[in-house]
């Protein structure tokens, strides 16, 4: 078990809400602290590095509001990056229910 | 705080960046205040979530420096990008400084030994002179000089290695999700 998955979080979250339909920088950051607390201006940053990693694709798209916004798109790199975060926290996930499985059971025979 | 100060303080922040990434993440951070303000939201507000902009300017500089690191590693590369992942939090002082010293401890001292061997003739010269006693141990100093070459070459590639830990540990520490502020 490797502690990549404290890293992988993030960029996870990101991941899965790209990969349904394409974002822009606001929207994420508004879904993902809802969820957890994150230093918002932090995401930026994290956003422009998976870019460069090939992880999405960015595109400017005009909208009513106001200026053109700048949208995510998910790239074959990215869903495949997805597919690999998602299995390593179900690992993650099976092994720590486990552990609390058994210690729950130890707790109730004694 | 209001909009323009936020936006100047990071710009003045981000002045080492190249400009075309300076240009992009200002881009970003004033689309960011455009929606929040058309959500309803006020220019204080979005500032306040955002954490202090010295704060997201250093998240900045130091996600780019490793980047810079990682692409062209190098002594002048490894030592910004480690001290910018320093900068981030009391923290990191401790857990990047740490592991930087420790790493780096080995192979400098590898080529401070291997300097001073390379340089034994001299050092013996100096501190025996021109004198029998000088002649009667300078048969050592091949040993010592080859043996001084090797470990020159033996640092360098440590040195890589070490380059190579180092950006690999600055990268785990950078991503590792923070709450709240750091």
């Amino acid at each position: 078990m490797n502690a990549q998955w404290k890293k992988g979080i993030l960029e996870l979250c990101v991941l899965l809400l790209i990969s349904n339909k394409d974002r822009y920088g606001y929207e994420l950051v508004e879904e993902i602290s809802k969820k957890f607390t994150i230093s918002e201006g932090g995401l930026y940053p994290l956003l422009r590095r998976m870019t460069k990693d090939e992880l999405f694709s960015t595109y400017l798209a005009e909208s009513k509001e106001g200026p053109p916004r700048k949208y995510y798109a998910i790239t074959e790199k990215g869903e495949e990056m997805k597919e690999k975060l998602l299995y390593d926290w179900n690992d993650l996930k099976h092994g720590v229910n486990q552990f609390i499985q058994e210690e729950v059971d130890q707790i109730e025979k004694n | 705080m209001r909009k323009t100060d936020y936006m100047a303080s990071l710009e003045s922040k981000l002045s080492n960046l190249p400009k075309e990434e300076r240009l992009e993440f200002i881009a970003d951070y004033e689309e960011h205040f455009t929606i929040g303000l058309a959500n309803g939201r006020t220019e204080d507000e979005i500032a306040e979530s955002l954490g202090k902009p010295d704060k997201v300017a250093k998240e900045i500089v130091a996600q780019y420096n490793l980047e810079v690191a990682h692409n062209h590693p190098s002594m002048k590369t490894i030592l910004r990008a480690s001290f910018a992942a320093i900068s981030l939090s009391m923290f990191n002082l401790i857990f990047v400084l740490g592991p930087f010293v420790a790493i780096m401890v080995i192979p400098i001292s590898l080529a401070i030994v291997s300097i001073a061997l390379i340089l034994s003739p001299l050092l013996l010269l100096i501190q025996e002179g021109f004198s029998s006693a000088f002649w009667i141990q300078s048969f050592l100093l091949i040993g010592y000089v080859g043996l001084g070459m090797i470990l020159t070459v033996g640092s360098l590639k440590l040195l890589q290695l070490c380059y190579a830990l180092i950006i690999r540990y600055l990268n785990f520490n950078l991503n590792i999700v923070r709450g709240g502020q750091a």
